[in-house]
């Protein structure tokens, strides 16, 4: 573990919210829980100045695992703490209820809306919308940031667009932020299952318990299994063709850099899509590999920013949490210079490995306690919460 | 010219060229003493083979296996999904479940 000894990166200022937990935003959510409701709440989030809106555009017709797993991820959106108050809006009273107990109980400002109560006057459920909305934001604005350390912090790990000095550097510079954030009393999320393929034995040896390693090779296998029981060849998915382009080969490859996101410190569990982890610790959740599936299962989880490197370039952010860019490829950080918000490229050539560490954790602490991301000031991106099967 | 590349762990097979890589240049290993000489050209970044890998040897990357050899595959060759496939994920490999 590499010792880090300014004082000044143990701490960050952050929204302690009503729950206790910490926010690293105190933005108004709107949170529309029914597609025949969507069109109302972006119309309600433009009439609102800095509203930020997430859809779910299904509805009665899920059933089975997607029924569980929507309603725990809209759960988990709803919680997050980078949100001060949540307006819910659905089509239907009772899947509104679902929703808002959850805040009730957190204690978390909220308002909840249905169509239902409106008569299906969309006018009529867009003036609440905007008059609930506004008294939620007068009542979030008079929060303000205090000191918190850095145990506070959940953070996600993720790559996207990768090519090879995605794991000859960032990656393994990321798992170095892991490693440093763990050990401090925090928490850290990876995803992206699929990239765990072929280092699972390292990953499973690294596990709190026999149980938990096993987990950990359960789902890279069954995931596997999926694309072999699909008839689907991994090559040209993933890796996809612009990480074979860039020079990546095969899952494994891929998969070897990736899975160093996760440093070194031990593996507590392994979640659900979008289940908040019971503990701090670092976590990896089984997941899809796509990255806004990825990134709405760690804002679900309670994660309240997200670290993702890139090879070639991937515009994404997630709406909830800033999504802090990274690359070692010195053409992209050039090239993309409104998108990128660090460039560790000097270490593909050999330079001060701990410097640079330090740089980003500062990086990090400045973002968390208020700095923009490109990604926040672009908003080049959503929440999408992954489906499993068919709709009713 | 004479072109970096980076192995990260001993013992690798495959290394990665820092800049695109010609025929006939040399290949110098990032912090190691050893030279190589490049059979073919390789897009920057892409892999390197360190030493001669016979056709279904496994194929190793920072110690781990990144897939085997479909075909053999000489110093200083490109390494790519050409010569390099995957071990997994694969219905004649099958998985382990």
């Amino acid at each position: 573990m590499t010792f880090i000894s300014s004082p000044e990166l143990n701490n960050f200022r952050g929204y302690i919210q009503n729950d206790g937990k910490v926010g690293v935003r105190n933005d108004f959510l709107i949170l529309n829980i029914t597609g025949l409701t969507e069109a109302i709440a972006y119309r309600i989030g433009s009439g609102l100045n800095g509203a930020k809106v997430i859809s779910f555009p299904y509805g009665l017709g899920l059933f089975g695992k997607d029924a569980d797993i929507s309603l725990m991820v809209l759960r988990g959106l709803a919680l997050n703490p980078n949100s001060g108050a949540v307006l819910v809006l659905s089509a239907d009273r009772n899947r509104l209820e679902e929703i808002i107990q959850t805040l009730e109980i957190a204690g978390k400002p909220f308002k909840g809306i249905a169509l239902d109560e409106t008569g299906h006057d969309s006018l009529k459920m867009i003036n609440m919308g905007l008059k609930a909305g506004a008294k939620l934001i007068r009542q979030l604005s008079k929060h303000s940031r205090n000191l918190v350390e850095l145990s506070s912090l959940c953070l996600g790990v993720e790559c996207g667009h990768s090519d090879p000095t995605s794991g000859i550097v960032s990656n393994p510079l990321i798992g170095k932020i892991t490693d440093r954030i763990v050990n401090a009393g925090g928490t850290v999320i990876m995803g992206e299952t699929l990239e765990w393929l072929g280092v699972e034995d390292k990953l499973s040896a690294r596990a709190v318990s026999k149980k938990i390693g096993q987990d950990i090779k359960n789902a890279v296998f069954r995931r596997e299994n999926l694309a072999i029981k699909s008839g689907i060849d991994l090559l040209g998915k993933n890796p996809h063709r612009r990480n074979i382009e860039e020079g990546l080969t095969t899952i494994e490859e891929k998969a070897s850099g990736s899975a160093s996101k996760s440093g070194s410190v031990v593996i507590s569990g392994v979640l659900e899509y979008g289940e908040a982890p019971k503990s701090p610790g670092l976590w990896l959740m089984d997941a899809a590999s796509y990255t806004p599936e990825s990134l709405t299962g760690f804002a679900a989880s309670g994660a309240q920013m997200t670290i993702l490197s890139t090879g070639s370039g991937n515009c994404y952010t997630s709406k909830l949490m800033p999504t802090f860019q990274l690359t070692a490829n010195s053409e992209t950080a050039k090239r993309l210079d409104c998108q990128i918000d660090f460039d560790c490229s000097s270490l593909m050539l050999g330079g001060d490995k701990i410097k640079v560490e330090e740089d980003l954790l500062k990086e990090i602490l400045s973002i968390a306690s208020g700095m923009f991301c490109y990604g926040e000031i672009l908003g080049d991106g959503g929440e999408t919460i992954s489906r499993y099967g068919e709709s009713l | 010219m004479i072109v970096v590349a980076i192995s990260l762990s001993d013992g690798d097979d495959v290394g990665n060229v820092l800049e695109k890589v010609r025929t006939g240049d040399e290949i110098t290993i990032l912090g190691k003493s050893k030279k190589i000489l490049a059979n073919s050209d390789i897009p920057k970044h892409h892999k390197v083979s360190l030493r001669s890998i016979p056709e279904g040897s496994i194929v190793t990357r920072d110690g781990f296996p990144i897939g085997f050899a479909s075909s053999d595959i000489n110093e200083g060759s490109h390494v790519h999904i050409h010569n390099l496939k995957s071990l997994r994920a694969s219905s004649k490999q099958g998985a382990q479940l």
